[in-house]
């Protein structure tokens, strides 16, 4: 089954459509609540500190950075492995790394009318931590380093000023079934090496802070910055601690991504 | 008793060596091409069920190899096999009408669990995995 993202910087109406998909296609419907709450229960982790990762901007300034990574790394592995299990409609701002990295996940970016369009905090008295629509766009900036509302990065830009919540969702539906969006052997292959790269990340972003984890058929690619000069043992180091983990065959450092540019132990 | 025809292309002779005594052993008839513009004679003479191929090759493309098979003959499996696997370049290949896409390096059972599903559905019941 294929995979919906639905990436939007107004909660409200980007839910509705998200809902609205998912029941006609039958998939699941993942909310950025929802995808908390699993991975709180799954971790043991309070919800609470996982919740505000996602939602306060202003802990960029408070919190440990190497801690807020490893937190948003706790999530998207978490996203990896619901993505894996069936077809699901994801509705949310967090993942855009993974998404593009799978050829049968459509990628949707709506828009609304600012006047208009309601973020989450319009809409919860209960919930005042949450990220306002220019919220939500800081915080996909601050951590993909990417304009939220950049078109570029889709395969669908929806514009509800011209169209209503069921056009929207049938534009989704009829694009899904576009060939191009097929799983095939080489994407479900994809997201079994993302879920094993996310999960080597969030075990080394607390120690390594800025690194990038890529994995294919068990062998592994760290690129970081701590691996320049000097950091000869620090390779070392995480080279043995990764391949302790299950499904890791080989481990190879680099300093950036450069594929050639490797760091001989 | 009919056996499914593939063709294998690939200009590295190394990824023909070694698939092709695993190919045959499931059943297959195993014609193995080096290169790609003999391979496309090869499709234009002979209907193939089954076409696995390479993308990056001198000259002529995976891709021009997939549709000229698919021209050929619409129930022809064509399976990638890529180096340079993208997510861009999985979609342009299942548009053109690939039956499947596969980074390489990969396993030989992989490749082989792909064939036995591909001719299975294109009726040869005796063609099993080993």
């Amino acid at each position: 089954m294929s995979i919906v993202a639905i990436v939007s910087k107004y909660a409200d109406e980007s839910f509705k459509i998200a809902e609205f998909t998912a029941l006609r296609l039958g998939y699941r419907l993942v909310t950025m609540d929802d995808l908390v709450k699993t991975a709180a229960k799954d971790y043991h982790m309070p919800e609470k500190d996982l919740a505000q990762v996602t939602r306060d901007l202003s802990l960029w300034q408070h919190l440990f950075l190497k801690k807020k990574l490893k937190l948003v790394s706790l999530l998207e592995h978490k996203l990896c492995e619901l993505m894996a299990n069936d077809g699901i409609v994801f509705c949310g701002y967090l993942g855009y790394p993974i998404f593009k990295e799978i050829s049968h996940a459509l990628k949707v970016l709506i828009l609304a009318d600012p006047q208009t369009g309601k973020s989450a905090a319009a809409d919860s008295a209960m919930q005042p931590d949450l990220l306002s629509n220019d919220g939500i766009a800081g915080w996909f900036e601050k951590i993909y380093h990417m304009d939220m509302e950049d078109p570029k990065l889709y395969d669908l830009t929806l514009n509800l000023w011209q169209m209503d919540i069921p056009e929207a969702g049938d534009i989704i539906i009829n694009t899904l079934k576009q060939k191009r969006f097929e799983p095939m052997t080489y994407s479900m292959n994809c997201m079994c090496n993302l879920e094993l790269a996310c999960q080597i990340k969030t075990a080394l972003v607390e120690k390594l802070g800025d690194v990038e984890v890529k994995s294919h058929d068990g062998t592994v690619y760290v690129y970081s910055k701590v691996f320049k000069k000097g950091g000869r043992k620090a390779a070392k180091e995480v080279k043995e601690d990764i391949m302790r983990m299950p499904g890791v065959n080989y481990v190879e450092v680099y300093r950036e991504r450069a594929p050639f540019d490797e760091i001989h132990i | 008793m009919k056996k499914p025809e593939l063709l294998l292309i690939d200009d590295e002779p190394m990824v023909g060596q070694r698939l092709k005594g695993g190919l045959e052993k499931l059943g297959c008839v195993v014609e193995i091409c080096e290169d790609p513009a003999r391979a496309l004679d090869l499709i234009k003479k002979k209907n193939f069920d089954i076409v696995i191929t390479d993308v990056m090759m001198p000259e002529i493309s995976g891709m021009q190899v997939l549709e000229a098979a698919r021209t050929a003959s619409a129930e022809t499996r064509v399976i990638i096999i890529t180096g340079f696997a993208t997510a861009n370049l999985a979609r342009e290949a299942m548009e053109k009408g690939a039956y499947d896409m596969i980074a390489k390096p990969f396993k030989p059972a992989d490749l082989r669990k792909l064939v036995v599903k591909a001719a299975l559905e294109m009726g040869y019941s005796d063609i099993k995995e080993y």
